[in-house]
C-alpha cells in the first residue's frame, strides 16, 4: 500500500525538474539581455516590440513587460515576420504547403525576414494557428489552400492592421489587408495537355483528379482536356474525379482502369490521390504528368522517373516570394495576385529523365504554346459555370 | 466513488486494516494513467532532444567539429534549450505565457473550446466501454448531431415561413435535433447488436461510413449554401447558437448577417474569448452521467450487463433495453459533442468537419477508465495538447506530429498497462479494470 505512495511521491519528485526548468526558461524570456547569443530569447523580445502597436488594449500589466523587452531587446525593431499556415499536411509533404514554404524560405535567404510556421493538423485549426501567428503581431500571415478562406477573412476583420495572404483564394470584393494568391491552372494544364497529345500513341489519354467541387481541380483538368485537343482533335480524354486529396491506392486504381481502356498517358491533378495515380501508372509503364509543382522532385524523389514527362506547374513559390516582398518594400496592397503564363507563375517542368522518349521539338513546340497563352493568341476556353 | 466500484475486492481482503487505501482510492485508479502520461512525455522529450532541425542548431562542419559525435555533443546544451523550449511553448500554447499575462485567458479558452467535444465524446464512449460494448461510431454519431442541429438551426425557420423563431424555441430544438439524430444512429447498432448479434464493432465502423457520406451528399447538395465557394451550410439562426461567454461584438457581415450571442460582450482583445457554452453542458453531463451510473437501478443494470451478461439475465435485467439504451444514450452524448461545435463554435457545418474527435474520444475513455469524473481531465490534457501544438512550432520548430506521437505513446501504455507496472514497479490493482475486451469474443 505504501508503495502506490511512495510511487505517487516519486512522480511528484520526478515532476520537479521539469517544472524548475520551466521557471529558468520564462526567467530567460523576460530577461533577453541575459542570454543575447539565443536566437529564441531574441525573437521573444522582438514579438513583444510589435506588441504596443498590434494590441493597444492589452492590459497595463502586459504592456509593462512588452516595454520593458523592448528597452533591452534594442536592434532588432525593423525585422518583418512572416507566419505561414500551411493546409492540413507538412512543410514537406510535396503539395502547395511545400511550395508556399519554399517561397517563403528564399525570402527568408534573399529578403532577410523572419519566418515560422505552423502545420495544420485538423481543419478546425486553422482559425487557431492563424491567430497564433495574429496575436503577437506578425507582419503578414500567410494561409495556405482554399479551404482557410472564411478563416483568413476573419482574422483580417480582426486584426485590420496586419496583412494576410492566402494560395488558391481571392475574395470578392477584394479585402483590404488580404492578398488572394490565385493561378490560371487552366493555362497550366493546357499545356501538359498538349505534350499528352504528342506522345499518345493510341489517341487515349486520362486524368486523375482530386475532389471536382474545387476550382483548381477542374481548371487543371478541363486545361488539360483543352490542350490535348488543341494538338490533336480527335484525342480521347478520360475524367476521374476521386473525392479525396489524400487516397492514393484509389488514385492508383483509377489509373489502372484507364490504362485499361487503352489510355498512355496519366496526368494526376489532385494532392496525394493524384500522386499516386501517376506513380501508378508510371508502374505500369505508361507516361505520366505531375501536377502543382515539379512532381520529378517530390513524388519521384529526383528519379530516376524515365516516364514523367513533365508537371503542370503553379508557381506558389514565386507567389509567396513576391507577396513577402511587396511586404518588404512597403508596397503591399489588398486584392488578388493573379499567376499566368504571361507573369511566370504557371509553366511546365523540365522532361528530366524522359527527355529521349520524347518528340525532338517537343520543348520548341510547348514554348510556343506557352508564348501564345501569355500574348493571348491562344485561349485554353475554360470557365467554371 | 472509485471505491464502491472496487467494493466486491475490498472484501476479500477485509482481515487485513487499510486506512490508506480508502483515503487514497482514486489514486490507486489514477496512478498507471498519469505514470502512462509522464513516461510518454519523457519519451517524446528524448525524440524532441535527438530530431531537432538542423537550423535550429550550428550547423556540421569537419574543420571545426572534428567528427560527428564532437558536433552532436558540441550541441547538447542547445539541444537542451530547444527541448525545453518546445515544452515551455506547448505549456504557454495551452495555459497562456505566464510572463505576460494578457495571453493566459485566450489560451485556457481555446484549450476549453477544443476540451469540449471530447468530454462529451469521451463520456460517450465511456457508457459503452460500462456496458461492455465497444462504441467505435463516436465518430458517425457526431457527425449526424452536427447534421441534425445545423438543419434544424439554420432552417427550421424556413419549415414555418417566418423569419425568425424565438431564442427559447429554436436552441432548444437546434440541441434536441443533434441530440435525436446522433442517439437514433447508436440505437442502430445497438438494436443489431441485441436482436441480430451483430458485433457493434463493424456495425458501427460501417455506420461512420455512411454519416460520412450522407453529410457530404447534403452539403453538397440540399443544404448547401449556394452563396459561399467553400462546400458548406448556411450560417445558423443567431437564435439558435449556443452563447458564448465572453467575446467582442462581431462584424455581422462576416457570419452571413447574423449576430451570434454571448453573455458579456468586451472590448478587450484579452478577453475575446471563442469559449462557449458547450463546456458547460459538458459539465452537466458529467455529472449526469456520474449520477446515473453510481446512483440509479438503470447505471447498476449497465454495469451488470457488462460485467456479466448472465448474472444480468438472471436478475431479471432487460439484456436488450439495457443494450440498445447504453448505446442509444453513447449517440446522444456524441450527438451532442457534434451539436456543440456546430452551434457553440463554427455556426455552420463544413464538409471538412469530420476531425477524426469520434477516434480521439476512444482514447480518452481508456485514459480516464470509463469514469465519468475522470474523462474531464483526460480530455482537458488531450485539449491542451492539441492547443499547445502551434505555439511549440513556432517555438522550436518541431513537427506538429510529435503531438501525435505522445498521444499514441500515452495510449500504448495505458492499453498494455503492465508496461507502466513494471517500469515503476506497481503492483496489480485489483478490480476497477475495463470490461469492453469481453465483447469481443462473442
Amino acid at each position: 500500500m505504501n508503495k502506490r505512495i511512495i510511487a505517487f511521491m516519486m512522480l511528484l519528485v520526478l515532476m520537479v525538474p521539469v517544472l524548475a526548468a520551466c521557471g529558468t526558461e520564462t526567467a530567460a524570456t523576460t530577461a533577453p539581455a541575459a542570454t543575447a547569443t539565443s536566437a529564441e530569447a531574441a525573437a521573444t523580445a522582438t514579438s513583444a516590440e510589435t506588441m504596443p502597436t498590434a494590441a493597444t488594449e492589452a492590459t497595463a500589466a502586459a504592456t509593462t513587460v512588452a516595454t520593458a523587452e523592448a528597452t533591452t531587446g534594442g536592434g532588432a525593431t525593423s525585422e518583418i515576420k512572416i507566419g505561414l499556415v500551411t493546409d492540413v499536411g507538412k512543410v514537406d509533404d510535396g503539395t502547395f504547403n511545400q511550395f508556399a514554404f519554399e517561397g517563403l524560405k528564399r525570402a527568408e535567404t534573399e529578403l532577410g525576414v523572419k519566418i515560422d510556421y505552423i502545420e495544420t493538423i485538423d481543419p478546425k485549426d486553422y482559425e487557431k494557428n492563424i491567430e497564433q501567428f495574429a496575436s503577437q503581431g506578425y507582419d503578414l500571415i500567410i494561409g495556405v489552400g482554399f479551404l482557410m478562406g472564411d478563416a483568413i477573412k476573419a482574422a483580417a476583420a480582426k486584426y485590420p492592421d496586419l496583412k494576410f495572404a492566402i494560395v488558391d483564394f481571392a475574395y470578392e470584393p477584394a479585402l483590404a489587408n488580404v492578398k488572394g494568391l490565385v493561378f490560371s491552372e487552366d493555362e497550366s494544364a493546357f499545356i501538359g495537355g498538349a505534350l499528352a497529345a504528342m506522345v499518345s500513341k493510341t489517341g487515349k489519354i486520362g486524368a486523375v483528379g482530386g475532389k471536382e467541387q474545387v476550382p483548381a481541380v477542374k481548371k487543371f483538368v478541363l486545361g488539360y482536356e483543352a490542350g490535348a485537343k488543341y494538338v490533336n482533335p480527335d484525342i480521347q480524354v478520360m475524367t476521374v474525379y476521386i473525392d479525396s486529396f489524400t487516397d492514393p491506392t484509389a488514385g492508383g486504381e483509377a489509373a489502372k482502369t484507364q490504362i485499361t481502356e487503352g489510355a498512355d498517358v496519366i496526368f494526376g491533378a489532385g494532392g496525394q490521390t493524384g500522386s499516386g495515380a501517376i506513380k501508378t501508372a508510371a508502374d505500369n509503364d505508361v507516361f505520366v504528368i505531375g501536377v502543382d509543382q515539379d512532381e520529378y522532385n517530390t513524388t519521384f524523389k529526383k528519379g530516376p522517373a524515365p516516364k514523367l514527362i513533365t508537371s503542370a506547374m503553379k508557381r506558389v513559390d514565386n507567389a509567396v516570394f513576391e507577396v513577402v516582398k511587396e511586404v518588404v518594400d512597403g508596397k503591399f496592397e489588398g486584392g488578388v495576385y493573379f499567376g499566368n503564363a504571361a507573369n511566370g507563375g504557371i509553366d511546365y517542368a523540365p522532361f528530366h529523365d524522359a527527355e529521349s522518349a520524347l518528340p525532338a521539338d517537343a520543348k520548341a513546340k510547348l514554348d510556343e504554346i506557352k508564348k501564345g497563352l501569355a500574348d493571348g493568341t491562344i485561349k485554353t476556353g475554360v470557365t467554371l459555370n | 466513488m472509485a471505491n464502491e466500484q472496487q467494493a466486491p475486492a475490498e472484501t476479500k481482503k477485509t482481515t487485513e486494516p487499510q486506512p490508506s487505501k480508502r483515503r487514497f482510492g482514486w489514486l490507486n485508479e489514477a496512478i498507471v494513467p498519469l505514470l502512462a502520461i509522464l513516461t510518454a512525455v519523457l519519451i517524446g522529450a528524448v525524440i524532441v532532444f535527438v530530431s531537432i532541425p538542423g537550423n535550429k542548431l550550428p550547423t556540421f562542419d569537419l574543420n571545426i567539429y572534428g567528427s560527428r559525435s564532437d558536433w552532436f555533443f558540441s550541441t547538447i546544451p542547445e539541444r537542451l534549450r530547444v527541448t525545453l523550449s518546445a515544452f515551455t511553448g506547448l505549456f504557454s500554447g495551452a495555459f497562456g505565457d505566464w510572463t505576460k499575462p494578457s495571453t493566459i485567458p485566450v489560451a485556457i479558452s481555446n484549450t476549453l473550446v477544443e476540451s469540449t467535444p471530447y468530454i462529451l465524446a469521451g463520456l460517450a464512449v465511456a457508457v459503452t466501454f460500462k456496458a461492455g460494448l465497444f462504441n467505435v461510431g463516436a465518430e458517425g454519431q457526431l457527425l449526424m448531431g452536427a447534421l441534425g442541429s445545423v438543419a434544424v438551426a439554420a432552417f427550421m425557420p424556413q419549415w414555418f415561413g417566418v423569419a425568425s423563431l424565438p431564442a427559447i424555441i429554436h436552441l432548444p430544438a437546434a440541441l434536441l435535433a443533434g441530440v435525436i439524430a446522433g442517439g437514433l444512429w447508436g440505437i442502430i447498432p445497438g438494436y443489431l447488436r441485441a436482436k441480430t448479434g451483430a458485433h457493434e464493432v463493424i456495425t458501427t465502423i460501417m455506420l461512420n461510413y455512411i454519416a460520412l457520406q450522407v453529410m457530404d451528399y447534403l452539403i453538397n447538395g440540399v443544404m448547401k449554401d449556394k452563396s459561399a465557394t467553400l462546400q458548406r451550410t448556411p450560417f445558423i439562426h443567431e437564435n439558435a447558437a449556443l452563447p458564448r461567454i465572453i467575446s467582442k461584438a462581431t462584424d455581422p457581415s462576416l457570419t452571413g448577417g447574423q449576430a451570434y450571442p454571448r453573455l458579456f460582450t468586451t472590448t478587450s482583445s484579452t478577453w475575446d474569448l471563442r469559449i462557449h457554452m458547450g463546456i458547460v453542458l459538458a459539465f452537466l453531463m458529467v455529472g449526469f452521467i456520474w449520477w446515473l451510473m453510481n446512483r440509479t437501478p438503470k447505471g447498476f443494470e449497465i454495469k451488470t450487463v457488462g460485467e456479466n451478461p448472465e448474472a444480468a439475465r438472471y436478475a431479471g435485467m432487460s439484456i436488450t433495453g439495457t443494450v440498445v439504451g447504453a448505446m442509444g444514450l453513447s449517440g446522444a452524448l456524441a450527438g451532442l459533442a457534434g451539436t456543440s461545435q456546430v452551434i457553440g463554435l463554427e455556426y455552420n457545418l463544413k464538409a471538412v468537419f469530420s476531425s477524426g474527435l469520434g477516434f480521439d474520444s476512444l482514447a480518452i475513455a481508456l485514459l480516464a477508465k470509463s469514469n465519468p469524473i475522470a474523462i474531464v481531465p483526460a480530455a482537458l490534457f488531450w485539449g491542451a495538447l492539441r492547443t499547445g501544438a502551434g505555439a511549440m512550432q513556432v517555438n522550436t520548430g518541431i513537427s506538429i506530429n510529435l503531438i501525435q506521437i505522445i498521444q499514441a505513446l500515452v495510449i500504448m501504455f495505458i492499453a498494455a498497462d503492465q508496461i507502466v507496472r513494471w517500469i515503476y514497479r506497481i503492483k496489480q490493482a485489483e478490480g476497477g479494470k475495463i470490461t469492453f475486451n469481453r465483447s469481443w469474443g462473442k
